[in-house]
């Protein structure tokens, strides 16, 4: 069986008309995607990303604003600083045993800002 | 000596996100040792929707009521209850103050709910979901009032909203507007906001936010 890579794309996105997320009433959304895809999709991987998550939150009501960060998701190479109720890294499994885009919780703006969701690489050479 | 206290929850779904019945206004607490928890919710669905969640489950059985209840967490949750139906109230109410062994004045003093809305048609305009959810606000007072008094419950009884004050599915005035319609003599906002999680309907996606806190008070 091809081995699978995790990919993840950090989303602002705007609710539109009917949007049963917006619980909030604030002007843009924030979420962390997660989507497996083949080893050798890795050349193409941003782009095919960018469109299913632009196709999840359309589902959802949510037109995406900006895609601020898009990485493979390596387990090691991440720590996860988040405060989420999931675990960066729960959510990455979720997304290998799925063919779908897999969300964190989406936070309004005064999450966002009050919570600093940070992302950080580990230093591989650290001990 | 130390005080116990009570408290009841309206419109539960994840267990995960289950609404906060230790906070009063002015960013205090008070630890309820007493809580009831009800969900619209059905044990089988209940079940689906919070995989690995331990719980103690049993049937209860009020007039010609038959409920389903479980013990999770040392709480008492009860399902399929409407919580525009008194008698669903009710016969939820028995369950915990005979669990617990006290009177349903612990119980049902203090009653919470976390944004609480209606499924929105798929026609449905902004300004229809707000009606709508005004109706449900209006009727949730009246049904508190009414098994307060078929309860015997003599004193005010408080019921605790978390909402954000520009909640597009209603807005603060909206909401305010409800709860005295109906019956509260007085609501009020805290000056402080809380970090909450709030699921969809359909609990597929979940969005954290600060949200309002307001309160109604109810003569029964």
């Amino acid at each position: 069986m091809p081995e699978k890579d995790v990919w993840i794309a950090l989303t602002k996105s705007r609710p539109l008309p009917g949007c049963e997320i917006d619980m909030d009433g604030c002007e843009f959304y924030f979420a962390d995607s997660f989507l497996a895809m083949e080893e050798e999709q890795r050349p193409v991987a941003i782009a095919i990303l960018a469109e299913k998550v632009k196709e999840a939150l359309l589902t959802r009501k949510l037109e995406l604003e900006e895609i601020s960060l898009c990485a493979r998701f390596v387990n090691e190479e991440w720590v996860d600083q988040t405060d989420s109720i999931e675990t960066m890294h729960a959510l990455s499994n979720k997304a290998l045993e799925s063919n779908s885009v897999i969300f964190s919780g989406f936070r309004s703006e005064d999450i966002q800002e009050l919570y600093h969701y940070h992302h950080t690489v580990k230093e591989l050479n650290e001990q | 000596m130390k005080q116990y206290h009570g408290a009841t929850s309206l419109g539960e779904s994840q267990h995960r996100f289950k609404t906060d019945v230790n906070l009063i206004f002015g960013n205090q607490r008070r630890e309820r040792q007493y809580v009831l928890r009800t969900t619209l919710h059905s044990l089988s669905v209940w079940r689906t929707r919070n995989p690995g969640v331990g719980l103690s489950p049993f049937k209860i059985k009020n007039l010609q009521m038959i409920k389903e209840a479980a013990i999770v967490d040392r709480e008492v949750w009860v399902f399929n209850v409407n919580g525009t139906v008194p008698q669903d109230i009710i016969a939820a109410v028995k369950v915990a103050c005979s669990y617990y062994n006290v009177s349903p004045s612990t119980i049902f003093s203090d009653i919470y709910a976390k944004n609480l809305n209606v499924e929105r048609e798929n026609s449905m305009a902004d300004q229809a979901l707000i009606r709508a959810n005004k109706d449900l606000y209006m009727n949730v007072c009246k049904t508190i009032a009414e098994v307060a008094r078929q309860l015997g419950i003599t004193n005010e009884v408080n019921f605790y909203v978390f909402s954000k004050n520009n909640n597009p599915k209603i807005p603060v005035n909206d909401l305010h507007d409800a709860l005295k319609e109906g019956g509260a003599h007085e609501v009020k906002a805290d000056v402080h906001r809380h970090k909450v999680h709030a699921a969809r309907n359909d609990d597929s996606d979940f969005v954290t936010q600060m949200t309002n806190f307001h309160m109604a008070r109810l003569r029964t």
